[in-house]
């Protein structure tokens, strides 16, 4: 099967099935259910076949280049085409947007309410995250991204709770702001590119995508400009060859508005739209709320994927395309990154409602991914510590996977105690470990998992971050380091709350019956994926280390050539024993005067 | 045979089997709801704990068949002979160095590698592996034998779990009735395993990271152990401290593991010292005098730009280096209970007694103990000191609230972090053997108190007030028989002339001998050595005290003895077990030369060799230096526990003195001791609350700025949209239908001239067209 079809097919697949609930008559909720289930199953099952090793479609791990990529034609006058692919960055996310997208429909059993438009607008949704990943043109990402955006407005403003309109408007409202920064951003980019730079003649003639869609003019154009030539610019929005052009040339370091370059405005557009989505301090307040009314499977979907969009953002497109701007950030958006964790714990702390505690502990742990990513740390004679750097950005990677599993498993606890009860205040719970034993227990298992608990999957993000920010700012790393702790504090305070105690002290005690054999499978998943990850962390790093490592190793490359005449001079100037003798007496003189 | 194959294969197996134990349980214990089958999971978790020390003994007997019994470190006769006289201090450090330049390690053996990669990013790789050394296989055995032991008197301790309405009189529900729940046994082995399992990987892990994973694990299986009756509030609080309490301990080891890090590059144990040998002669360098005749050669600015440079660099890592030595002994202060983050220990004490036995004092609190003596050639001289100071802290600070606690636990409790302390002062003074020795020999007899504790506990019914129980020595001869045995043996009880005694007599004697020898050469800090020595008499008097009261005198409460009755034998033989290792575990090994200790100083890692520019003027005396020493402080040690024996004896059996009247005397110090010196209240007060304040304030800022700001913002929005729409109906559409009105009216009046005449509109035609000709006959002209 060639990757084209492969890779489209999984992408529209969720399509056809909502296209058959649309068009299937009088469908009952329970057939919508299924029929979803099915098709997100097979969908999961797809994304899962890649992992096996041996099929003609797997996907190969310790790899860093782009698998199953292609490009067919879209809009080719302005050099839009429909290129998708997986690396190591998309396809663990890929995996995660299926299998979360599955737990999810498999636990709206609850919602009876219009369900043809309900698994409709759910299956769009899939395809839209889906999409987000796996497209590789900035054009194709954009739509995806927006497409992601309508049905997740009506998932929330229809199915959701008492403020469920005021929540749903107040998303759409925050993240059509970014995207309409992410638009800028995009635009200015693809009109500062060109493909006919002669620093970009190798990868020109080594990529195939390029070679397949612009290829030959881009050649021509490299070569007219090489005899000096008048050449049309080619613009384009090809991610990868953004990323080159940022890396490689000087196209973006125009200076463009108060003294600040192209890619420094690109990049703080860019990061404020991927920020709100992530989402950072202080762009933050949509997610509580959103959590707080959206039905259980949305805040599990909310929360395990569309959040990742924002990282996802910040390392594929913000960080590569703009290594300078990144740099010139570094101390920015690692002092957010730190505050968030921390404000995010501290607020979760505050709360009363189990929802929206667990919704401020999602921001705590984005923060880490945005420490992550911007820990480019600088040595002495300006070379910049790719090791670190590779490492935070792993850790990030690893962070967005790992609160993907954990988080949806809380939200999910969450919904389960309110199914029953209709209530989430905090402090009208107690006892459940008595009425719910195994529901209890897979639950500490995935609090604890949220919490950082080593064997789960939580740790490893932490760690790598904290490790990899060490190197980056000491104090940085030792405040941020606090968060360990708060995060300790709410997640065994909340657990004490809920599930210890004697007897449940709040309204409707008749309802709180066992979890079903449904529900603890959800969950029973969940966690094995929270321990299988935690105990053997590698099995994840080997699909997705060598890209993430390329991007920071690439990055620190072009940040270190920046400075290397420098670093040539004071290596001249430290090191006077060692240098012969005629060297000696030549600095000796320099010095003197 | 070949120990590198052998050992990882015997210790990871020892390893893996309460793992075992704990998976199966955890996933089978939902067919074990009905509490007549639930004893099926007590019987597995002591299978595999047995079947781990069985495996840690045969490797044990590899080890000693491969790498012997070690040989009594002694310094060369002559020394010695020099030694005997009197010395000035400064002769003695002289020789002290020397003497370590001589001894200077012929190279631990050790056997470490990988088991998996746990994760690798770029060149970094993390591993899951091991080391293992002669203290790792001493501590195996240890630790699988006092948790086998542990677990057999569990199963008779929790025997009344395997019913079906067990009652919690600590806990009344709204009738005002005691709680009334299922037995849950099965969940206690399953959290005892999986801590056995933790426990035992924390002491194998090759790598600091691997620590710090099982070292957070048995964080963990404390908080489910202290937190098992977890419808009680106060075990739920206890639990929540003790994991929170610990947690900042472990951001402190967290930091220390980033430094270490940072500056080594590596956190395995097995590179570690190659790496610091790397880092040593750099720093070494800048004392050496050579530096500076090349630095008068020519190029004066350069050199010293240079000089100034790696200097700074040096200085930065020896800094960093200390700074991760500090920030592992914090883990380290948390994990051992030592002052300031001792305050979770006696609040832990809420878990079932077993638990305290094994966790709380045996091997989790040792863990940090274990840690330093793990990392010692990391730490420089300035950190070493301050870890001599926190014990010496921590041991007299912990044996005077042992005084005056009440109940029969929390003394044990408090006399466990007091014992910490003094492992953790012998650690830093030098005394590795002595330190990691005294740790061994209170694992046997602190889990043998507690076992009598838990036996009391249990005969009467889960009374645990000292002053209600008494006399009890009838009643329960073998418990209180063993109980005392045990208080010997931490009292330290001996015959210096036949240099005979309980296993406590020679570890307390090594690591105060070794805090003398420390004193002797370092007169500033003589106060290392006189304080163990008056917390000795402080220990003595305590634990004899828990005894009397307990076990002599007349009965206190008349039902609770009538009721009152002896262990069963699982709870028995255990406690002999123990009994038995806390009376012999210091003795030497019949026809050897060798003891415990011996075996153990095959590990002894080289003292840190850091020229550190702060460092004060310190020295270190190599341990076999002290040996001299032993004669001389075991008569002193002996004097000062009698002294406090003998105190006891008069306060409670002779009633010499009536202990009420001098409470009176002393009523602010003895509430001040009683309410461990108002720390927690000082805490809560310090973190707690500004901490839930700032978490207020956090949760203010989203409600009242943020949000406010984002919907007024919309709220603008809409406004800005309304005025727009009020524009476009007044500005533009008025004109517009203004205008199409007036067109309107135009054309009906106009309508008037549509009459159907055919003479008219001819008139009008005429006319029209003889004006049109007027008019363009008028314009022609023009």
């Amino acid at each position: 099967m060639s990757s084209a079809a492969l890779l489209s097919s999984i992408l529209f697949f969720p399509c056809l099935g909502a296209l058959v609930i649309l068009f299937w008559a009088r469908i009952s909720p329970a057939m919508c259910q299924k029929v979803s289930l099915v098709c997100s199953g097979l969908v999961a099952l797809a994304t899962f076949s890649f992992l096996l090793p041996g099929l003609p479609w797997s996907f190969a791990p310790y790899e860093a280049t782009v698998q199953h990529g292609f490009a067919l034609d879209w809009i080719p006058s302005f050099q839009i085409y429909y290129y998708l692919g997986l690396d190591g960055i998309s396809f663990p996310l890929v995996v995660l947007t299926a299998g979360v997208s599955f737990l999810a429909i498999a636990a709206s059993g609850t919602i009876k309410k219009h369900a043809v438009s309900y698994y409709i607008l759910i299956l769009l949704l899939i395809t839209g995250m889906l999409g987000v990943f796996l497209s590789l043109d900035l054009f194709l990402f954009y739509i995806f991204w927006e497409v992601v955006l309508l049905p997740m407005y009506f998932l929330i403003g229809i199915w959701g709770g008492p403020r469920k309109e005021y929540a749903a408007i107040k998303f759409f409202l925050y993240t059509i702001f970014g995207s309409i920064l992410m638009l800028i951003a995009l635009l200015m980019l693809y009109f500062a590119s060109d493909l006919t730079d002669p620093r970009l003649e190798e990868f020109v003639k080594s990529d195939t995508i390029i070679q397949q869609t612009v290829g030959s003019q881009a050649l021509e154009g490299i070569e007219a400009r090489q005899a000096d030539d008048a050449v049309q610019p080619l613009h384009t929005f090809n991610i990868l060859a953004l990323q080159k052009i940022g890396q490689l040339t000087d196209q973006f370091d125009e200076p463009l508005l108060w003294g600040y370059s192209l890619q420094w405005w690109a990049f703080l557009l860019l990061f404020i739209g991927f920020a709100i989505k992530l989402p950072l301090v202080p762009v933050h307040t949509w997610l509580p709320d959103a959590h707080v009314e959206a039905p259980t499977p949305i805040s599990m979907i909310l929360a395990g994927v569309l959040l990742k969009m924002g990282g996802y953002g910040l390392i594929r497109i913000c960080y590569p395309i703009c290594p300078e701007a990144a740099q010139w950030f570094a101390y920015p958006v690692a002092i957010l990154g730190v505050i968030a964790m921390l404000y995010g714990a501290f607020a979760a702390l505050a709360q009363w409602d189990f929802k929206r505690l667990v919704a401020y502990s999602s921001v705590s742990h984005m923060g880490y991914v945005v420490l992550g990513l911007a820990v480019c740390s600088v040595y002495a004679g300006g070379q910049v510590d790719s090791q670190a750097w590779a490492m935070g950005m792993n850790g990030a990677m690893f962070q967005m996977i790992a609160h993907g599993i954990s988080s949806a498993g809380m939200f999910f606890c969450v919904g389960m105690l309110y199914d029953r009860v209709k209530h989430r205040q905090l402090d009208q719970f107690g006892g459940l470990f008595h009425r719910m034993p195994t529901f209890s227990g897979l639950s500490f298992g995935i609090f604890f998992a949220s919490m950082g608990l080593p064997g789960l999957c939580g740790f490893i993000g932490e760690i790598f971050v904290l490790l990899s920010t060490w190197k980056f700012s000491a104090v940085l790393a030792i405040v941020g380091s606090l968060t360990l702790l708060l995060t300790a504090g709410y997640i065994l305070w909340t657990l004490q709350r809920v599930y210890l105690g004697f007897e449940y002290h709040g309204p409707l005690p008749e309802k709180l019956s066992p979890a079903t054999k449904g529900e603890i499978s959800i969950l029973g998943v969940l966690l094995a994926f929270a321990i299988l990850l935690g105990i053997y962390p590698q099995s994840l790093f080997r699909y997705m280390e060598a890209t993430v490592t390329q991007t920071a190793d690439a990055l620190a490359e072009r940040l270190s050539a920046k400075e290397e005449p420098d670093e040539q001079q004071a290596q001249l100037r430290i090191d006077p024993l060692e240098a012969p003798a005629d060297t000696k007496t030549l600095l000796v003189e320099r010095v003197q005067p | 045979m070949n120990l590198d194959r052998m050992l990882p294969l015997l210790l990871g197996g020892a390893w893996l089997l309460p793992l075992l134990a704990f998976a199966i349980i955890a996933l089978g214990g939902h067919y074990l709801k009905k509490t007549s089958s639930q004893h099926r999971a007590g019987f597995l978790s002591t299978v595999a704990i047995l079947g781990s020390f069985v495996l840690a003994v045969v490797a044990f007997s590899m080890w000693v068949s491969d790498q012997g019994l070690g040989e009594p470190h002694h310094g060369p006769e002559f020394e010695r002979a020099q030694l005997e006289e009197n010395q000035t201090p400064i002769q003695l450090a002289a020789l002290a160095e020397e003497g370590e330049a001589e001894h200077a390690h012929d190279g631990v053996f050790s056997v470490s590698g990988v088991w998996y990669i746990w994760a690798q990013v770029g060149e970094q790789k993390f591993e899951i592996g091991y080391y293992i050394d002669a203290l790792t296989i001493c501590l195996f055995v240890m630790i699988t034998l006092v948790a086998s032991c542990i677990h057999f008197f569990s199963l008779g301790y929790l025997q009344e779990e395997l019913e079906t309405g067990i009652k919690d009189h600590l806990v009344a529900t709204s009738a005002g009735e005691p709680f009334e729940r299922v037995g849950r046994q099965h969940r206690f082995f399953q959290y005892l395993s999986l801590f056995c399992f933790s426990m035992l990987g924390l002491v194998l892990a090759g790598n600091l990271l691997m620590v710090f994973i099982f070292w957070e694990l048995v964080g963990i299986c404390s908080y489910f152990l202290i937190g098992f009756y977890f419808e009680r509030k106060a075990a739920q609080d206890a639990a929540n401290k003790a994991f929170l309490v610990n947690r900042i301990g472990d951001l402190g080891f967290l930091v220390g593991i980033m430094a270490l890090w940072g500056v080594l590059g590596t956190l395995t144990f097995g590179e570690m010292s190659t790496k610091l040998a790397e880092l040593a002669p750099e720093t070494q360098q800048q004392a050496s005098p050579n530096k500076t005749t090349i630095q008068a050669a020519s190029f004066l600015q350069d050199e010293e730009a240079k000089a100034t440079n790696d200097e700074e660099t040096a200085d930065w890592n020896v800094g960093l280096l200390i700074l991760a030595g500090l920030g592992i002994f914090c883990g380290c202060v948390g994990k051992s209970a030592q002052f300031p983050l001792h305050v979770w220990l006696p609040d832990a004490m809420e878990g079932p007694t077993p638990v305290s036995a094994l966790v709380h004092s045996a091997t989790m609190v040792a863990a940090g103990v274990y840690l330093v003596a793990r990392c010692y050639p990391l730490f420089t001289e300035e950190v070493l000191l301050v870890i001599a100071y926190i014990g010496v802290i921590t041991l007299l600070m912990a044996a005077m609230m042992a005084l005056v606690a009440v109940d029969i636990k929390r003394v044990l409790a408090f006399s466990t972090i007091s014992q910490l302390g003094y492992m953790m002062l012998a650690l830093g003074v030098g005394g590795w053997s002595a330190g990691v020795f005294h740790l061994i020999t209170h694992a046997f007899f602190k889990s043998l108190l507690f076992l009598g504790a838990g036996a009391v506990i249990h005969a009467l019914h889960h009374e645990q007030l000292l002053i209600r129980m008494g006399g009890l020595r009838h009643k329960m001869p073998w418990t209180a028989g063993m109980m005392f045995v045990g208080c010997l043996a931490i009292a330290g009880a001996g015959i210096p002339g036949l240099d005979w005694g309980l296993s406590g007599y020679f570890s307390k004697d090594a690591l105060l001998a070794q805090a003398y020898a420390f004193a002797q050469v370092n007169p500033s800090h003589v106060y290392l050595y006189w304080l163990p020595l008056a917390g000795k008499a402080l220990t003595a008097f305590y634990i004899f005290r828990l005894w009397y009261l307990t076990f002599a005198g007349k009965p206190r409460e008349k039902k609770l003895y009538e009721n009152a009755h002896e262990a069963p034998l699982v709870m028995l033989i255990p406690m002999m077990v123990l009994t038995y290792f806390a009376i012999t575990a210091g003795w030497q090994i019949p026809f050897t030369p060798s003891s415990v200790t011996t075996i153990l100083e095959q590990a002894l890692p080289a003292v840190a060799s850091f020229e550190t520019p702060w460092a004060a003027a310190l020295n270190y005396p190599a341990e076999y230096l002290s040996h001299q020493y032993h004669t001389k402080i075991a008569w002193t040690a002996i004097a000062t526990a009698g002294t406090g024996f003998l105190l006891a004896t008069i306060f409670y059996v002779w009633q010499g003195l009536r202990p009420d009247e001098v409470q009176k005397q002393f009523g602010p110090l003895f509430r001040f001791l009683q309410a461990q010196l108002y720390l927690n209240e000082v805490y809560h007060f310090l973190f707690v609350r500004p901490l839930h304040g700032i978490a207020r304030a956090c949760s203010w800022i989203d409600r009242h700025l943020i949000d406010p700001f984002v919907d007024r913002m919309a709220k603008g929005t809409v406004n800005l949209a309304r005025l727009e729409d009020q524009g476009d109906r007044k500005l533009i559409d008025r004109p517009i239908d203004w205008m199409s009105a007036s067109f309107y009216d135009l054309a009906v009046q106009l309508k008037a001239t549509q009459t159907g005449m055919i003479r008219q509109y001819l008139v009008f035609l005429v006319l029209g067209t003889v004006g049109f000709f007027f008019i363009v006959g008028y314009l022609w002209q023009l």
